[in-house]
């Protein structure tokens, strides 16, 4: 047969895609459920705080509990940090002693590509609070610079005490 | 004759204006598309849905190499071109300043079986990924090193050992042709298991061949034995050497029905991957 060799391939890429395309139905759904558990998990603990607060005022507790103060200061801080091809600048918004959000203000000469993937642990940083997280794979540059960007940054930002 | 000698030169002139214009643009192409293969194994070893946006690039080489052969690989890759240009100078080398009239080079039997180390790399990598061990182990991968020095950078810290695998490379390259795309790419891999549409692959008309000639056999960069009809081999990287060698122009695509001359073939394809690679943001400049 002239063309086996095709056929299989074909069939073979045919098997890949589909099976790939199935995976990602089922982990799509897992993630969504994950999420979901995570939202009811936040709400119970929400609700749990109201009814201590309610409590706690119906025993004449008035006084506020005193706030723990936050790693931070509050305040927006820039940063630069070394990616792929060249500087990274950020800007790092912290509130109530939280990073609370992060803008990338320039990224000219990141590989696209990369950067995009790169760009996932920002979410990362402001979930943990802390730019020491994972890099991602793929992206070693471009992560390395912007964990840089975000970290020098709050170096103007850091509670002494 | 001598008509075809001149088609020859500006076949070649083409195509190193349209390797360097890739080299340029375009040097991260190949590690931009395995990062793909990278993301798929890494998302399923930890049980996460795979993000389809970030496979466009993937998707687009895979499809162009479908479509129209490895073409990726013989013209736009700039890994490739610098194999190319590695074995040029050693050979110009070897040849002014040795005095050897023919350049060192590993044996045709022994090449067809380093090919076969390529599909044993990308199954490691792929199992690397799938396990999540792969993004602690930094500093190895010579790409990395490659296309740092592509945008004027030094290597980062810890990259000893991918500057040290990139100059073990560059020596191989020196010694075989392709060396780099036949033993060792993962990419390369990839691509040799995609199906070739069959009007796109090179043709051979075996029936007017002179006896004993091997000229397409002794010029292939990857070792191809060229004994069939059609090239269905996913080694061919359609580089067209065999094309341009043949002495009675035996080989060609059947695309050429449409449009005789090669050379506008070949600017046709280049511009279209060129428009892709732009879309996909491979380009360096749009």
């Amino acid at each position: 047969m002239k063309y086996t060799g095709s056929i299989i391939k074909l069939i073979s890429l045919c098997v890949v895609i589909i099976s790939l395309a199935g995976y990602n139905v089922i982990a799509q759904g897992r993630a969504e459920e994950v999420e979901q558990a995570k939202q009811a998990a936040a709400a119970r603990a929400a609700e749990r705080a109201a009814a201590l607060e309610a409590e706690r005022q119906k025993q004449g507790q008035t006084e506020e509990p005193e706030a723990e103060p936050g790693k931070y200061k509050d305040g927006v801080y820039e940063g630069i940090g070394e990616g792929f091809g060249g500087d990274i600048k950020v800007s790092v918004t912290v509130n109530g002693g939280k990073i609370t959000a992060i803008d990338v203000l320039a990224h000219d000469d990141e590989d696209d590509t990369y950067y995009e993937l790169a760009e996932e642990l920002l979410d990362d940083i402001i979930s943990e609070n802390d730019p020491q997280v994972d890099i991602v794979s793929g992206a070693t540059f471009s992560s390395e610079g912007l964990i840089e960007a975000v970290g020098n940054a709050l170096k103007g930002a850091e509670n002494n005490g | 004759m001598a008509d075809k000698k001149k088609k020859l030169k500006y076949k070649k002139i083409t195509e190193v204006i349209i390797r360097v214009i890739f080299f340029i643009a375009m040097p991260a192409a190949f590690a931009s598309g395995f990062v793909g293969v990278k993301l798929i194994f890494n998302a399923v070893g930890q049980g996460k849905p795979i993000d389809p946006d970030k496979l466009l690039v993937l998707i687009g080489l895979l499809a162009f190499t479908i479509v129209f052969g490895r073409f990726f690989c013989g013209f736009v890759c700039a890994f490739g071109s610098l194999g190319d240009f590695i074995y040029f100078l050693s050979g110009l080398i070897q040849k002014k300043i040795f005095k050897r009239k023919k350049q060192i080079t590993i044996p045709q039997k022994a090449s067809v079986l380093l090919q076969k180390l390529k599909y044993v790399i990308l199954a490691l990598i792929a199992l690397l990924c799938f396990c999540g061990v792969y993004s602690k182990l930094t500093g190895w991968n010579p790409w990395d090193v490659f296309s740092r020095i592509m945008v004027f950078k030094a290597p980062a810290d810890g990259y000893i050992l991918g500057i040290i695998i990139l100059v073990l490379i560059i020596i191989g390259m020196a010694f075989k042709k392709r060396f780099f795309c036949q033993f060792l790419c993962p990419m390369g891999a990839l691509f040799a298991l995609m199906p070739v549409l069959p009007f796109t692959a090179l043709h051979r008309d075996e029936s007017s061949c002179i006896k004993g000639c091997k000229a397409c056999r002794m010029n292939c960069p990857v070792d191809i034995k060229l004994g069939e009809d059609i090239l269905r081999d996913g080694e061919c990287i359609a580089c067209e050497k065999c094309m341009g060698v043949c002495p009675k122009s035996n080989i060609s695509r059947p695309e050429q029905k449409l449009v005789r001359n090669d050379i506008i073939i070949l600017v046709i394809k280049s511009v279209l991957f060129f428009v892709m690679g732009c879309l996909l943001g491979l380009c360096r400049f749009f």
